[in-house]
């Protein structure tokens, strides 16, 4: 199983969310890229918290940090990629996978399909957040910022496409151990093929590493202590 | 996304900060303080004094400290919860009298043991000229150091934990809620310590030193801190940080306040030769305020004082000009090199560059009640502690 972490990047900038409804600072990218090599992080995601918002000058900006990022760890990117014009501009990119969200949950498969011709399918990530909402597990539709019912997602053309698909407890993200279990519920796929992500703590790397989980994405907490991924793969018996 | 409605900081903040709702990171996790359940994290900490205890072998811990009025505090603090600690210590050429006395009244009235380490001169010297000509920063030598020396000697002497006061980032932009107990990370001290300019970044081009002279300059490798257990936490998680009340407990212990033309707060870095001088010039150059805004917007966070009284406050401080001939001599720069560098690097601070006081500053009873009349000091930039000049 990997052990990676995930990096939240707003105009050039990387921030911890909390719930998926309060940020707070943390810094610049290859600060944290230089620690999360030196912690041996299996693999790290940069992604793009956009909503309706979001513009093509605001992606180029960020586009322009990665390109410069000086790391030897495989990096997942994602947040805001919409159509296959934005997939070219990831040409070049030191990235090995990418992640779509909102295009998924859409249906618009066009630049999915324009980065497996691109990339390879075996680059293809899905992310889906999932919150609750009045006491049900509902999707979080990040380009609308609302949420919406399980069912309006079809799953059969993401577990198609993608090669795996990251399931986000959004409600619990930056909370030690705070994953809610349920949300593995609300896609029948094989695990092998699962990252979680949102709360991970030292039992769930544990509980992950038990059920065969692809990979576990530590959110905020990677960075709270010193060499911390170590602890995790020690704690899991990874 | 601009300023806080609350405080005085904006989102221009060098540790960086989030405005949401009209408030900030900062603001926010200030008032985390009314709702932790201290009693808890006193439990917390007690398990890690524990931990600490039972992995020991010589001493529990070390206190990284230079003499402030914080240290008196964390020393006090350390000491009651039972741990044996080894004040550490790295001398930065830059104090006065007042910044002796106040290292060697903790260090006797505490009766604590220490180490006291003196950084080559030559070398360090040659960092800060390069540190100023870069960065237009001068204690970035000594943060480097100050962040550095403390955890190679737990390493070397296998003691598992170092005790720091506050953590700036939490305290000033509130980058961490205080339940995620962040620890001492070299991540932490690139990005908030040093500011991304590492050591690296003074040489090569600048200092012309050798890299075996630079050994206690850098961190020591993390995967060998993990291999022997060494961890370093901040107290500022486990009690109600309030560094003026504090500070102001200190006087008990003897600690020394000095009287400071650049903010109402005597006790924050007294016996500093450079701190409310140069350095405060520098940081008033690259992010645009002086360090009596941290202050301020410290104590609008306690109560004691509001925001519009707070930027009258500051705006009257900030008349107070600054002292920095001495510190030049103290670098051997010549009187042409000082024209030269305020010319250019100076130039729209010149009407800045006197030691002009400001005096009877009103402020509310709420702050004043623990402030009192700080010692003037007799002698800057005293090197050595012990009677000693070279």
């Amino acid at each position: 199983m990997r052990i990676g972490s995930s990096v939240l990047l707003v105009d050039g900038y990387c921030y911890q969310s909390y719930g998926w409804k309060k940020l707070r600072p943390l810094g610049s990218l290859q600060n944290i890229i230089n620690s999360l090599e030196a912690y041996q992080c299996d693999e790290i995601s940069i992604i793009r918290p956009v909503r309706e918002n979001d513009s093509i000058k605001a992606f180029k900006k960020d586009l322009v940090i990665i390109q410069k990022l000086n790391c030897m760890t495989p990096i997942s990117f994602g947040g805001g990629i919409k159509n296959s014009e934005m997939v070219d501009l990831l040409h070049n990119l030191p990235v090995e996978r990418l992640i779509f969200s909102s295009a998924f949950i859409t249906e618009n498969y066009k630049p999915i399909e324009h980065a497996i011709e691109l990339y390879g399918h075996q680059a293809i990530q899905c992310a889906i957040p999932l919150g609750t909402l009045n006491g049900e597990l509902k999707v979080f539709h990040s380009n609308s910022n609302t949420y919406i019912s399980i069912e309006s997602v079809n799953f059969d053309m993401i577990k198609e496409l993608s090669n795996e698909i990251i399931l986000i407890d959004v409600d619990n993200e930056g909370c030690n151990d705070g994953f809610n279990k349920r949300v593995l519920d609300c896609i029948d796929i094989d695990y092998n093929r699962l990252v979680i992500s949102g709360g991970i703590g030292r039992k769930t790397v544990k509980f992950a590493r038990n059920n065969d989980i692809a990979s576990v994405m530590i959110d905020n907490r990677t960075l709270h202590s010193e060499y911390s991924i170590k602890e995790y793969k020690n704690y899991g018996g990874v | 996304m601009g300023g806080c409605n609350n405080c005085l900081y904006d989102i221009k903040h060098p540790f960086g900060l989030v405005v949401s709702n009209d408030s900030c990171s900062g603001c926010d996790t200030h008032r985390e303080k009314y709702t932790i359940d201290w009693n808890q994290k006193q439990n917390e900490l007690e398990d890690i004094v524990l931990w600490a205890k039972k992995k020991s072998v010589t001493y529990d811990c070390i206190v990284p400290v230079i003499g402030d009025a914080e240290d008196y505090f964390v020393l006090n603090k350390v000491l009651s919860l039972g741990l044996n600690p080894l004040v550490v210590s790295v001398n930065d050429y830059f104090k006065n009298d007042i910044g002796w006395h106040n290292l060697h009244q903790l260090i006797t009235y505490f009766d604590v043991d220490s180490m006291i380490y003196n950084p080559d001169v030559r070398v360090y010297k040659d960092l800060v000229r390069t540190s100023l000509r870069k960065f237009d920063h001068i204690l970035l030598p000594f943060l480097t150091l100050h962040t550095s020396f403390p955890v190679h000697v737990a390493k070397q002497r296998k003691i598992p934990l170092i005790v720091w006061g506050q953590n700036q980032s939490i305290e000033q932009a509130g980058k961490f809620s205080h339940y995620d107990k962040v620890e001492m990370t070299e991540w932490s001290r690139n990005e908030h310590d040093l500011f991304s300019c590492n050591i690296d970044c003074l040489i090569g081009s600048g200092a012309q030193v050798s890299y075996r002279d630079l050994n206690y300059y850098k961190y020591p490798k993390i995967a060998s801190l993990y291999n022997k257990g060494v961890r370093g936490i901040y107290l500022s998680n486990y009690y109600k940080w309030d560094p003026l009340k504090q500070n102001h407990s200190t006087l008990k212990f003897g600690y020394k306040p000095q009287k400071n033309h650049s903010s109402f707060d005597i006790y924050e870095r007294a016996g500093s030769s450079v701190y409310y001088q140069l350095h405060d010039l520098l940081r008033y150059k690259r992010i645009g305020y002086r360090k009596v805004r941290d202050h301020l917007v410290r104590e609008i966070r306690h109560g004691r004082i509001d925001k519009l009284s707070a930027i009258k406050v500051e705006e009257e401080f900030s008349k107070s000009g600054f002292d920095i001939y001495p510190f030049f001599n103290w670098l051997d720069m010549s009187k042409s090199g000082m024209k030269w560098f305020i010319k250019h690097r100076l130039s729209n601070y010149e009407h800045l560059l006197s030691n002009g006081n400001t005096q009877n500053i009103n402020l509310p009873k709420d702050i004043s009640k623990y402030l009192i009349s700080g010692s003037v000091p007799n002698k800057g930039f005293v090197t050595f502690g012990k009677g000693i000049k070279i």
